[in-house]
């Protein structure tokens, strides 16, 4: 099986990963080779072909912009612009 | 005679608990040999020497006063840098928790510490656990003890390297897909995976969670059993930890497998056709011994395990990818210093923070979890699983035991199999089975190979049978007979 280059940059887009070119190419090469080994499975799952049996849980990967994310940003204790201000939960001592 | 570090953990025990040996002692030898190789064999992320030689001390102040020792008295103990200890710091071996303090310790280390054992530090390993070789840590490679331009094995290749150097005497690792027992292998150490759930994974950074355990990493079964006894049992703040109390793993280790049944697998026959030589005479000759100690040696089938190294990537990269989705620069870690929104701050943080490995198996579950492919992948590889898991336990019912390698090879060279990932991930083809099936495992050394690195066999039970898994291991142990340490002559 391939993976093109529009079906990995969209995987790293639902993953929230920033790829460079070269990633994209190294990634794409090496995954295709992996799930080709994958695909060995068919030979051991039953009669339910893939599309036989969606899942409920299953939705449309669709990627939107984040836009305006009003109501939680308006109760959040503490804010800064469009950001939800948290504690420092990491050391200021870095060790 | 004997240094102290040498000494296997049971024994550094029993003579501090007698008031032979002070804990102070069995420390100062374990710090002396890791100052001496560990700046070769770079085993260690961090050391709390400090605290160790407070807990060491105040053993020693205990037992002066007439007080009784615990289990592991005085065995310094080291654990993989993905449990929690507050206070401390812990990385998984990545950029990404740079910088982050445990604000809880982990169920096993208060375990190990209310069983006056003392904590050295933390062991290096590959990133959030993912890798068989240990070069996936954004630190440094760990190297074999046995020969340093050798991996150590993985994940958990700092704690097999320290047991196996002197080091420590005892070391946590945990194990998804074999990370305790693949680097006990390759260096000469006997790993356990107990039963899913028979060890609190309260504290451990989770990886897969359907499949990780918490595991220990020893010179001898009997100190495995010593160690499982400490860990094992019930924890009210892991809700996936068995309810079930602890075995005695210790009285019944002696009592050998005379009469036992062990399964050796038909559909593995031809990969082990394939094995190298002196790792195929090896494999035949710990049958040979079992078969010696009077156990017979059976042949069982489970069709689907041939799938087992491809349902294991899918279902525990799937579930990789979700688990690390928490680690966005907002609440952990590492943080980029460059983004404009919320949104480039998620994508370079993780893209920044994380290593190629971990990036690969994140775009690899989300792959396989996303639109389109799920039933395909996701949804075939659990039923695959399913399966394997139902064949199993038939197979179970015919035999006590079930063999294996616990590797197809001795260590590799480092760098040997960084560019080829399938490779790496095949070399799990042994110890993916019981990870999938939630079952006890234990790989003890069976031999050397022609140029003297470590072999290993594996054996596998059915859930909760970890006593008679240690006992048909220790019973292997003496079969074998004794198996030696590395020298480490060019750096010690």
């Amino acid at each position: 099986m391939s993976i093109s280059a529009d079906e990995i940059r969209k995987i790293a887009l639902l993953a929230k990963l920033e790829l460079s070119a070269d990633e994209e190419r190294a990634y794409g090469q090496q995954l295709a080779r992996i799930v080709a080994y994958i695909d060995q499975l068919e030979l051991f799952s039953g009669e339910e072909g893939p599309e036989s049996a969606a899942s409920p849980c299953e939705a449309e990967d669709v990627a939107e912009p984040l836009g305006e994310i009003g109501w939680p940003i308006d109760n959040a204790p503490d804010r800064l612009d469009r950001f939800v201000l948290i504690p420092q939960v990491k050391a200021a001592d870095r060790g | 005679m004997a240094e102290t570090w040498e000494l296997a953990a049971a024994e550094i025990a029993r003579r501090v608990q007698r008031g032979e040996l002070r804990a102070t002692e069995a420390l100062a030898s374990a710090v002396a040999r890791a100052h001496a190789v560990d700046g070769a064999v770079r085993a260690f992320v961090r050391r709390d020497l400090d605290g160790a030689e407070r807990a060491a001390a105040d053993l020693d102040h205990r037992i002066a006063r007439g007080e009784r020792a615990g289990t592991l008295a005085g065995v310094p103990v080291a654990i993989k840098d993905n449990l929690s200890v507050a206070g401390w710091p812990l990385t998984c071996g990545s950029r990404v928790l740079d910088g982050y303090r445990a604000p809880y310790t982990a169920t096993v280390v208060e375990r190990l510490r209310a069983a006056d054992a003392i904590v050295v530090g933390q062991t290096n390993m590959d990133e959030f656990a993912m890798g068989s070789s240990c070069e996936n840590s954004s630190f440094f490679a760990t190297r074999n003890p046995w020969r340093l331009d050798r991996v150590p094995g993985g994940s958990s290749g700092g704690s097999a390297a320290a047991v196996a150097s002197g080091s420590a005497s005892l070391a946590l690792g945990s194990d998804t897909g074999g990370s305790v027992r693949q680097p006990a292998a390759l260096c000469g150490a006997v790993g356990l995976k107990p039963t899913y759930g028979r060890i609190s994974r309260y504290g451990l950074v989770a990886f897969a969670s359907s499949f990780d355990q918490i595991g220990p990493i020893s010179s001898t079964v009997e100190d495995a059993a010593l160690a499982l006894g400490v860990l094992a049992g019930p924890d009210s703040r892991d809700s996936t930890c068995a309810e079930r109390p602890p075995d005695d793993y210790l009285s019944g280790l002696e009592r050998g497998i005379a009469g036992l049944r062990v399964g050796v697998l038909r559909e593995l026959e031809g990969d082990l056709g394939q094995l190298p030589a002196d790792v195929a005479e090896a494999w035949h000759a710990g049958l040979a011994r079992l078969e010696s100690a009077g156990a017979s040696v059976v042949e069982v089938s489970v069709p689907a395990i041939q799938a087992a190294v491809a349902v294991y990537y899918v279902v525990a990269n799937c579930e990789a990818s979700t688990n690390l989705a928490r680690f966005d620069g907002v609440r952990y870690g590492y943080r980029s210093p460059d983004h404009r929104d919320l949104d480039e701050l998620y994508r370079k943080s993780r893209s920044e923070g994380f290593g190629r490995e971990v990036k690969r198996r994140i775009m690899l579950g989300t792959f396989a979890l996303s639109s389109g492919y799920y039933q395909a992948y996701y949804g075939r590889a659990v039923s695959v699983m399913r399966r394997m898991r139902a064949e199993l336990m038939t197979a179970f019912a015919a035999v006590d035991l079930i063999a294996t390698p616990t590797i197809p090879t001795a260590a590799f060279r480092i760098g040997e199999k960084v560019s080829d990932p399938l490779a790496m991930y095949l070399s799990d083809v042994y110890t993916t089975p019981a990870s999938l099936a939630g079952l006890p495992a234990l790989a003890v050394p069976s031999g050397l190979d022609r140029s003297g690195l470590p072999l290993s066999l594996q054996l596998m039970a059915r859930p909760f049978e970890e006593a008679l898994l240690l006992r048909a291991g220790r019973a292997f142990e003496r079969a074998r007979g004794s198996f030696g340490r590395p020298t480490l002559a060019e750096v010690a």
